[in-house]
């Protein structure tokens, strides 16, 4: 299975955002940066690729499954880093922790352990207090902890300090080293993409412009 | 084996990491047989995505400087008489390239310099 994640004329219209007849293909154990401007139906397509919004028509294929059958399957699977608050505010992140483990069957404790270690994170004051960068990490923390083979990222660096975003693409770089792990990640500081992103996908107004090896100059 | 990148430089990174595996490699700094880091690692190393320094390798390998083992890794292949050739040749040009500057410096236009070529030529034997 050479394609993690398969889109096929896909279409979507959804609150005056629209993805027209989207077609594209993510590598298996590459880096693919998902890029165009405010406004263009990244963070559309990216609900589409989750199942947190179905297509108007057209197919959303992860690891080659459907979501009408194996949704289950595919997001066992699938490390979610969302630029949101995805948290309840007034829990600790070891509460958080709680809630989450139980429902992935590959919940790592001790991978969770080296992650806030590395992060730097407080297990025990509540995430309304937490800053921007910090929930970040939190949610990265999450995503990386249950063994998922597609991490998915939301405008993960939007709100990183240089010195962590460093670290963030180091840690992207770790996380490739077996080949078998796939990333996607949208984001609008091109200079991320030149020390990390092997293709791109670049979307403007709802329309795939191109999909390419990325290869810096 | 040091390979530096240079994020302002024109040139893209695959290329600048051939040029410096291949001077590596020419200058005998790395021999044959010499067993590469993994691409990944590579790439986790210099900082750059897995698909430059798989471009890199690559091209090194089309240039048959190095060659790869499927579950193995990549080598530094032993040196072909075609390479070493064209090493000469880089080597004949630059330092052809130094004296016609310097031949146009004291006005000797391209027949003169052809006369004293063949007038040399004769004598070297």
């Amino acid at each position: 299975m050479d394609s993690i994640i398969e889109l096929s004329n896909v279409n979507k219209t959804f609150n005056g955002f629209a993805v027209k007849n989207l077609s594209f293909k993510v590598k298996k154990g590459f880096v693919t940066g998902f890029i165009g401007a405010n406004g263009a139906g990244k963070s559309t397509t990216i609900k589409l690729i989750m199942n947190l919004l179905k297509p108007d028509s057209g197919e959303v294929k992860i690891f080659g499954l459907d979501y009408k059958k194996y949704e289950k399957q595919i997001k066992e699977n699938i490390g979610f880093v969302y630029d949101d608050h995805v948290f309840y505010e007034h829990l600790t992140l070891v509460e958080m922790k709680k809630i989450i483990a139980p429902l992935y069957k590959r919940w790592d404790d001790s991978l969770f352990a080296t992650y806030v270690a590395q992060f730097q994170l407080p297990l025990n004051k509540k995430l309304k207090t937490f800053s921007k960068g910090m929930l970040m990490k939190a949610s990265l923390a999450i995503a990386l902890s249950h063994h998922a083979q597609l991490i998915i990222m939301d405008e993960p660096t939007a709100d990183l300090d240089p010195v962590f975003r460093r670290e963030f693409l180091a840690l992207l770089h770790e996380l490739v080293q077996d080949g078998e792990k796939t990333i996607f990640f949208s984001t609008h500081i091109t200079s991320d993409l030149d020390r990390i992103a092997d293709y791109i996908v670049f979307l403007h107004e709802g329309e795939l412009q191109f999909t390419d090896e990325f290869l810096a100059v | 084996m040091q390979i530096l990148i240079s994020h302002n430089s024109k040139e893209p990174f695959y290329e600048q990491i051939v040029k410096q595996i291949k001077k590596s490699i020419l200058a005998n700094e790395i021999p044959i047989g010499f067993a590469l880091p993994s691409m990944r690692n590579m790439a986790k190393e210099l900082d750059v995505s897995v698909i430059t320094t798989k471009r890199a390798y690559e091209e090194l390998e089309k240039a048959g400087l190095i060659y790869s083992i499927v579950g193995k890794g990549s080598f530094v292949a032993e040196q072909n008489v075609e390479l070493l050739m064209e090493q000469k040749q880089k080597v004949i040009e630059k330092q052809l390239g130094q004296t016609i500057t310097n031949c146009k410096e004291m006005v000797l236009n391209l027949e003169d310099i052809q006369q004293l070529v063949g007038l040399l030529y004769e004598e070297a034997d």
